[in-house]
């Protein structure tokens, strides 16, 4: 890998993923058919990637949000079908443009806990996988001998397991706004970052 | 506004890509990054693998998004047994000492009051072994001192108790009719036991705050004999060696030259002004967060949050680069771990850290 490419990607794995909770909840509320909410994520990162190619955002939060407005206000343009609160909600919707440096900090202890969570959330046999190979750090054969599989089967689990693992730790576990309580609140926005709603 | 032209100028109009092409590319990325950890990854490999990514956008940050959770998932690596056969069961990380007492409860599926149980053992053990040698006779009375990084929690004759914060002193001089605590050093949480006939006195240089029962914190903000009182419970006087009087003025002000506080009042003692900052009540404890070990600051610039851990630490924070001094920062963390924080600074804003002897020295990137 070249490297302002592995440059450019660092900085979309720090500056844009970082927000995935925050931009599913955003593209959720917006748009009604929640199937399409997972594409409409995955266009957006695409169309954030291709113009951070040519020149950085300055604000890539704002950015973030910006490109997820006019990827949905084309779609409502193209699409035949618009549900009435979709058009509506797209013009009310305030989203906070401000975003410099206000990043959500996370608590180690709870970066872990939740990190913790997603492992226990996979399937038994795909947990002991990334188990063994991303925290006992056991080559690929390595674990094939301790579980007593195929090392064809290794690469399955791993390819499932490292998919769920980013589904449960971006999509959900990613900013912990629903979160209450005292000792495990760890997540604070910075005033005018806090989403409305 | 101009992003906004930017962001139009690269979109991919009008080619909408269905939601089991997002399947697909998804189910796709996962395989690549599954064989690109193998054994067997080969150059061959990697050239396909980067064609692929190259082909479209989509294909890349769907990638990225696996990679960028997997890399993640490294910080799992401290809960390793360094055992290939024993693979903790789900829910197990109660016993883990990386996660508190209190957050082992969080787990479902676990027994949290008995491993709360070894954690407050642990904790009383921890206690002790520093409160040897803290505990000092001297012809004034006796001192509590606590190391930087310490907290210790002290029960008075009196029943009051006392809580001591990192890098603090206090002597006790009590008489028939004043319970004295000179704060000689850093700060202090009381809670007073009730005694209308001897009232609890705690005193800096240049101030005295008087309580009958309540709970409060003195803390000393510097030599020169300013200082914090935070009231929770009750109310307290603060008097003053040159008077006392309120900022702004109000009927917080007592015909004798002293200053009443409220509870949910943190004040600051400046000379004889005191300056009134009305706290909700959860500001108040928030501002106390440091007998849980916990501090939190909501929206403090870098250099103050620095000065903050630097109390608690022998490991001290220093501002290598003005630009990096007016960042601002909230969050909750843990006093003592100033390293933690240190990565989190660099993970999430324009810092690199550079290590100097024992200090973190900030700088911008």
């Amino acid at each position: 890998m070249s490297e302002p490419q592995e440059a450019l990607d660092c900085w979309f794995k720090r500056e844009i993923l970082a927000h995935e909770a925050m931009l599913l909840r955003y593209l959720s509320r917006v748009w009604h058919h929640k199937d399409d909410v997972a594409d409409l994520r995955q266009e957006t990162y695409a169309r954030v990637y291709q113009a951070a190619s040519v020149a950085r955002p300055s604000a890539p939060r704002a950015f973030l949000f910006a490109t997820a407005h006019n990827l949905m206000a084309d779609r409502i343009r193209h699409e035949r079908v618009v549900s009435i609160e979709a058009v509506g909600d797209i013009e009310a919707l305030n989203v906070p443009m401000d975003g410099l440096s206000t990043e959500d900090l996370i608590g180690t202890r709870e970066e872990l806990r939740r990190l913790a969570e997603a492992l226990d959330r996979l399937p038994t046999r795909c947990r002991e996988v990334v188990w063994l190979r991303r925290v006992e750090g056991l080559s690929q054969r390595e674990a094939a001998e301790a579980l007593g599989i195929s090392v064809k089967a290794i690469e399955q689990h791993m390819s499932k397991g490292a998919r769920l693992l980013a589904s449960y730790l971006l999509n959900e576990g990613g900013m912990g706004l629903d979160e209450v309580g005292d000792d495990r609140k760890e997540v604070r926005h910075s005033g005018k970052d806090r989403e409305r709603g | 506004m101009r992003w906004e032209t930017i962001a139009k100028r690269f979109g991919t109009r009008g080619k909408i890509v269905s939601a089991a092409d997002h399947e697909r590319i998804d189910g796709a990325a996962a395989d690549w990054f599954a064989r690109r950890q193998s054994d067997e990854w080969a150059p061959q490999l990697q050239e396909r693998l980067e064609h692929w990514l190259d082909e479209s956008p989509l294909h890349r940050v769907a990638y990225l998004r696996i990679e960028h959770a997997w890399e993640r998932a490294e910080r799992l690596k401290v809960l390793a047994t360094g055992s290939r056969r024993e693979i903790p069961p789900p829910g197990s990380w109660a016993r883990s000492p990386f996660f508190g007492s209190r957050l082992a409860g969080a787990f479902r599926g676990v027994e949290p009051r008995r491993h709360r149980r070894r954690a407050v053992l642990a904790a009383g053990v921890a206690a002790a072994a520093c409160l040897a040698g803290v505990w000092m006779l001297s012809l004034q009375g006796p001192v509590y001192r606590t190391p930087v990084g310490g907290l210790e929690r002290v029960s008075l004759e009196d029943g009051s108790t006392l809580t001591l914060n990192t890098d603090s002193a206090v002597r006790l001089e009590f008489s028939a009719h004043e319970r004295g605590v000179k704060l000689e050093r850093g700060e202090a949480f009381f809670e007073v036991a009730k005694d209308p006939g001897r009232p609890f006195v705690v005193e800096t240089d240049g101030h005295r705050v008087v309580a009958v029962g309540t709970q409060f914190a003195v803390r000393r903000e510097d030599d020169d004999g300013d200082i914090r009182v935070v009231v929770t419970e009750g109310t307290v006087r603060v008097e003053g060696d040159r008077g006392a009087k309120p900022v702004p003025p109000t009927a917080a002000a007592t015909p004798d030259g002293s200053v009443l506080l409220p509870a949910g009042t943190i004040a600051h003692a400046d000379g004889a002004d005191v300056l009134l900052e009305k706290a909700e009540a959860l500001a108040a404890q928030e501002a106390l967060s440091w007998r849980r070990g916990v501090l939190v600051f909501h929206d403090l610039t870098l250099a103050q949050a620095a000065a903050e851990f630097n109390r608690y630490n022998r490991r001290q924070i220093v501002i290598g680069d003005p630009a990096v001094a007016e960042l601002t920062i909230a969050g909750r963390f843990r006093a003592n771990n100033v390293e933690a924080f240190a990565r989190l600074l660099e993970k999430g804003y324009p810092i690199r850290i550079r290590s100097n002897g024992d200090d973190l020295v900030l700088e911008s990137r």
